[in-house]
């Protein structure tokens, strides 16, 4: 018996020594410009999130021990490619909004950044609720309020278009049919991201209607479909807040067999008038998921519909 | 001996009593309900199955308002771009809600509490105003709040779509 456990725990030490010789590189390619938000701002970001997304990671002692530095190198990377505060001159302010909002509701609505164990090993990095209220209070000061927009005056000219030209929408990469006639469907809610300026509209097909009628819709039946029409917010001479221009509109189409590998859910979405499938390859659908897997107890819907009760 | 079988019988039926059930009982409603359009059936029609045309939020009380169009005027629409051109007979309700922040994320606001829809209906000639608050009871318009309304639903127009 303790010939064996020996024999196991032989393989086992090597096996960790020889994983010791598998390191893949960590880029780091030279800041090309840094965040420039406050002081403050800049420290808290700096202490829980530089070392995943930015080009200053700093690895401890422990970080270098495979397995976890291969793990640590994935969230490097992966984390990088989401948002990366190195590059800060990659994006414009408009992207720089909507990437500090997204970050925020990591943070606060959902928690899951920074990430638990990174927490646990790096007690630095814990966002307290003080730290978190101040990211708060910067991000909301970044919303610039609703652009007046002149060019709605040629709305009207646009909507003459649009009825005499009707777009033939090819199908998504995952095979998904564009519907047209998601705009005859019942509106269920709508919604103001001021954190992208833009304006959403929620429609319901009969069966998701319906499930919403009965107060069942967590999770929706198959057959329920949920399409948002997206527009930039314009404003008119009033300032209040009109849909703009059109950018895109998305579907969620329930088959919990057809689609179970995508969590029940049929995921496509068109961009602009011209109607273009977004996506290059059929598993663009799982940019889908990642945004929508922070709900997934409310079926991976974020809208909240409203009842119409007689 | 005994006690040991009463005890696996006690345990198998409280584990076959926790497994079992409908599973359609578990399914769960997930709705806003401070935004629910209650006593709807008071409305002149049925928003549920009517056209939305328009879509804004008010600067000034930053409400969410939502423009549905009977039949008559969604019809004079597709002939009509603004939606200040109608057929006679045309009839159009303004939901308004509260905005609140949206709690599943920051950044974004939904409606919130429901508060009254006003009906906008055209005979030909003129418009004419009317207001149903939350609880389904008409009310009528002052001179102002009529003003109001006009200047807002000539302002709406149906949202650029494809």
């Amino acid at each position: 018996m303790m010939k064996k456990v020996k024999i196991i725990l032989g393989i086992g030490i090597s096996v960790f020594a020889l994983l010791q010789f598998y390191r893949p590189e960590i880029p780091m390619p030279p800041v090309t410009k840094d965040f420039d938000g406050p002081k403050e701002i800049k420290q808290i970001l700096r202490e829980s999130c530089y070392d995943c997304h930015s080009n200053e990671t700093q690895l401890k002692w422990f970080d270098q021990i495979n397995p976890a530095y291969t793990l640590v190198r994935e969230h490097v990377i992966k984390g990088r490619s989401f948002l990366n505060f190195s590059h800060w001159d990659s994006v414009n302010q408009n992207q720089r909004r909507i990437l500090l909002f997204d970050a925020l509701n990591t943070v606060k609505t959902f928690g899951t950044m920074p990430i638990h164990e990174y927490v646990l090993l790096h007690p630095r990095a814990e966002l307290t609720p003080g730290k978190i209220a101040l990211l708060e209070k910067y991000i909301l000061s970044l919303d610039t309020g609703v652009p007046y927009d002149s060019t709605r005056k040629h709305i009207t000219q646009d909507q003459k278009n649009n009825e005499s030209g009707k777009v033939k929408a090819t199908n998504a990469p995952n095979g998904i049919e564009f519907i047209p006639d998601y705009k005859n469907w019942r509106v269920i809610s709508t919604s103001e991201r001021f954190d992208h300026n833009s304006i959403r509209i929620i429609y319901a097909n009969e069966t998701a209607a319906r499930a919403i009628d009965q107060g069942k819709n967590i999770p929706y039946p198959d057959g329920a479909i949920l399409a948002k029409g997206v527009w930039e917010r314009a404003a008119d001479e009033s300032g209040n807040a009109l849909p703009g221009k059109f950018i895109h509109v998305e579907f969620m189409i329930k088959d919990s067999k057809k689609y179970a590998s995508t969590k029940g859910w049929g995921w496509a979405r068109w961009l602009g008038k011209d109607l273009k499938p977004f996506g290059k390859t059929k598993t663009f659908d799982n940019q889908c998921i990642s945004c929508h897997s922070p709900v997934r107890k409310t079926d991976f819907t974020f809208t909240m519909p409203f009842r119409v009760t007689p | 001996m005994e006690h040991m079988k009463y005890l696996i019988i006690s345990f198998t039926t409280l584990f076959i009593g926790s497994c079992s059930g409908d599973p359609k009982s578990s399914q769960k409603s997930y709705m806003n309900d401070q935004a629910e359009i209650a006593y709807a059936g008071v409305l002149p029609f049925d928003i549920r199955s009517a056209q939305l045309v328009g879509t804004m939020i008010t600067e000034d009380e930053r409400h969410a308002v939502l423009v549905w169009a009977d039949s008559i005027a969604y019809s004079a629409r597709v002939s009509h771009p603004r939606l200040t051109s109608p057929a006679a007979n045309s009839n159009w309700l303004l939901l308004h809600w509260k905005q609140t922040d949206d709690p599943v994320w920051i950044g974004a606001r939904i409606p919130g509490a429901y508060l009254y829809a006003d009906h906008v209906q055209y005979d030909g000639k003129r418009f004419f105003y009317l207001r149903y608050n939350s609880r389904g009871e008409r009310i009528d318009l002052t001179a102002d709040e009529e003003q109001k309304t006009a200047r807002l639903f000539s302002t709406i127009e149906y949202p650029d779509i494809p």
